[in-house]
């Protein structure tokens, strides 16, 4: 009875998730489509990739905002090479993914190498520096088309599973085994939970903070390339996206305290986020309310988080006293 | 008591801005040795483990294991050559579980990746820690269960359990029996008694002149930072500790 109590409270988001979906299918005809649930999902992507990016940062107490400008800095690079040197669209993701490791490198030098004060100042700084690089790059307007690889990689699908459904899929799995069963993942939870006694156990604190920061400004590059693809165009972020992704962080039931996080929650975060805005589309809503929505659901996720800690605190600590008893 | 020194602290200085933690201090630790340290708060005896475990580079000064200087600045280092660390604020992972806060930073990996690119083998790991609680008489419910919601107790058993259970020359307890009951005190100081039996000399900080008399040899005492005196730890030689 605890253990099923206990898998409840881990299925949290899942639970929340198809509890919104119950509610739109009964309001709407067309939620619970195939078609529409695929919808959703892909919808969702963009923001789970980026989620799952930002969770890593999350995971060892820290925040990273600036992971939106590199997605639009991304998505600009890409249709700007193939505007001035189409030839060179092979190189588009090599270079995309560089440039996310030059963002992610700029915030690890900051934070890590130079310890300048706090990570949430120092990647607000960067949120500034890289949008204003993109409006640099762009020109300030919206530049059409991007390699046609990226496009595929949006539009496409494997076995009728869309391409960016299997790219977040992909991501996720890699995320997943990274931060549970690789050493240096267990050392990213390890810094989240107490970065003080991760020093003292041998831990390499700052190489695991200095990856940290590189590994999530990877993810935001491989945004940059299926939103790039899903728009066909280079656009600059006007910094909402990384917002809506340390939502979808925060309703997948992680601690921004850092040590706790999950990759897939993190990813049924997004969906619960794509549902929302999908739901009232659908049911003829103003897009004014959207954000209202999404609001309320962030808000009741950190109250259903406090809720679940209690719950779930006391519902281990009495599976070790009955541990204990039959021992 | 062998006369073979295991570990040299050799004039230690550590400054934090104008106020000097530690200075100058000099002592050794011979082989199956119970060194008491002992002082005053800010004294500079956590000081003086952080140097020893290698989170503190000392200004001036090496600490010395088996004669060679310990690399300064990395606990790993320290931690790899055979010193074991229980830390008075126990240093643990409330988030993560008993036998990952056992292995934390040294978990057991396959294949033999650079270190921490390798995958953890949690099984390996579940039985191991297994097998050292059991072997160290530690008692808790379930391996898997977060720290977090242990008790004191256990959390400190833990802690001592992973300081002590993979050292192999030198083990430093900062004040491991704080904030624990008679009968989980009696259990660690049982502990720090087998420690010398198995070639290993410890270290122990304590503000009870009475477990220092029961399990220490020799006691060290520091004072503002300066060692001020080395004394057998006898019961009819602790007023002089307190002068």
């Amino acid at each position: 009875m605890l253990a099923l109590g206990l898998r409840l409270i881990a299925a949290g988001p899942v639970i929340v998730l198809l509890c919104i979906w119950l509610v739109f299918s009964l309001l709407s005809p067309y939620f619970l489509t195939a078609s529409n649930l695929t919808n959703v999902l892909v919808q969702s992507s963009s923001v789970a990739l980026l989620a799952l990016g930002a969770l890593v940062v999350v995971m060892v107490g820290s925040l990273d905002v600036s992971l939106g400008s590199t997605v639009g800095l991304c998505t600009i690079v890409s249709a700007v090479v193939f505007r001035d040197h189409p030839s060179l669209a092979w190189l588009v993701v090599p270079l995309l993914l560089a440039v996310g490791l030059a963002m992610g490198a700029v915030n690890a030098f900051c934070i890590v190498g130079l310890r300048i004060g706090n990570a949430f100042i120092v990647t607000l700084g960067m949120l500034y520096v890289i949008q204003s690089l993109s409006y640099v790059v762009s020109g300030g307007t919206q530049v059409p088309n991007v390699p046609p690889q990226l496009v595929a990689l949006a539009n496409g699908s494997l076995l009728g599973v869309p391409g960016p459904v299997l790219l977040v899929l992909g991501a996720g799995a890699l995320l997943w085994f990274l931060l549970n069963r690789v050493a240096w993942g267990r050392w990213i939870v390890a810094i989240g939970g107490n970065r003080d006694a991760a020093g003292k156990a041998g831990i390499p604190v700052r190489a695991v903070l200095f990856s940290v920061y590189l590994i999530a400004s990877l993810f935001a590059a491989v945004t940059g390339m299926l939103v790039a693809g899903l728009n066909n165009s280079g656009t600059v972020d006007n910094g909402t996206s990384i917002l809506q992704a340390i939502a979808a962080v925060v309703i997948g039931g992680a601690s921004l305290t850092g040590g706790r996080g999950s990759t897939w929650a993190t990813v049924v975060g997004a969906v619960i986020l794509g549902s929302i805005t999908n739901g009232l589309t659908l049911l003829s809503v103003s897009t004014n309310w959207t954000p209202f929505a999404i609001g309320a659901a962030l808000v009741a996720a950190v109250g259903l988080d406090a809720l679940r800690g209690t719950v779930e605190g006391r519902l281990r600590v009495r599976q070790a006293q009955i541990q204990a008893g039959g021992a | 008591m062998a006369d073979r020194a295991v570990l040299e602290v050799a004039g230690v200085t550590k400054r934090f801005g104008n106020h000097a933690a530690l200075d100058a201090v000099s002592f050794a630790v011979h082989e199956r040795e119970v060194v008491a340290l002992l002082g005053d708060n800010g004294a500079g005896k956590s000081t003086l483990v952080k140097c020893i475990a290698g989170i503190h580079r000392p200004d001036h000064g090496t600490v010395l294991l088996d004669g060679a200087p310990l690399p300064p600045g990395t606990s790993a280092a320290g931690r790899d050559s055979g010193i074991g660390i229980v830390f008075q604020d126990l240093a643990l992972f409330d988030n993560m579980s008993i036998a990952e806060n056992l292995f934390a930073g040294r978990e057991p990996c396959r294949p033999r990746f650079p270190r921490g690119l390798g995958i953890v083998r949690r099984r390996v790991m579940l039985d191991e820690a297994r097998r050292t609680l059991h072997r160290l008489e530690v008692q808790v419910p379930n391996l898997r269960t977060p720290v977090g919601l242990l008790s004191g107790g256990q959390r400190q058993a833990i802690a001592v359990s992973r300081g002590i259970a993979f050292a192999r020359r030198v083990v430093v307890l900062d004040e491991p029996t704080a904030a624990l009951g008679i009968r989980e005190r009696t259990n660690v100081l049982r502990l720090v008694r087998q420690l010398p039996e198995n070639g290993i000399a410890v270290i122990l900080i304590s503000h009870n002149l009475e477990e220092v008399v029961a399990v220490a040899d020799r006691a060290v005492v520091l004072r503002q930072g300066r060692l001020v005196g080395e004394v057998p730890a006898r019961p009819r030689t602790t007023r002089r500790w307190c002068r």
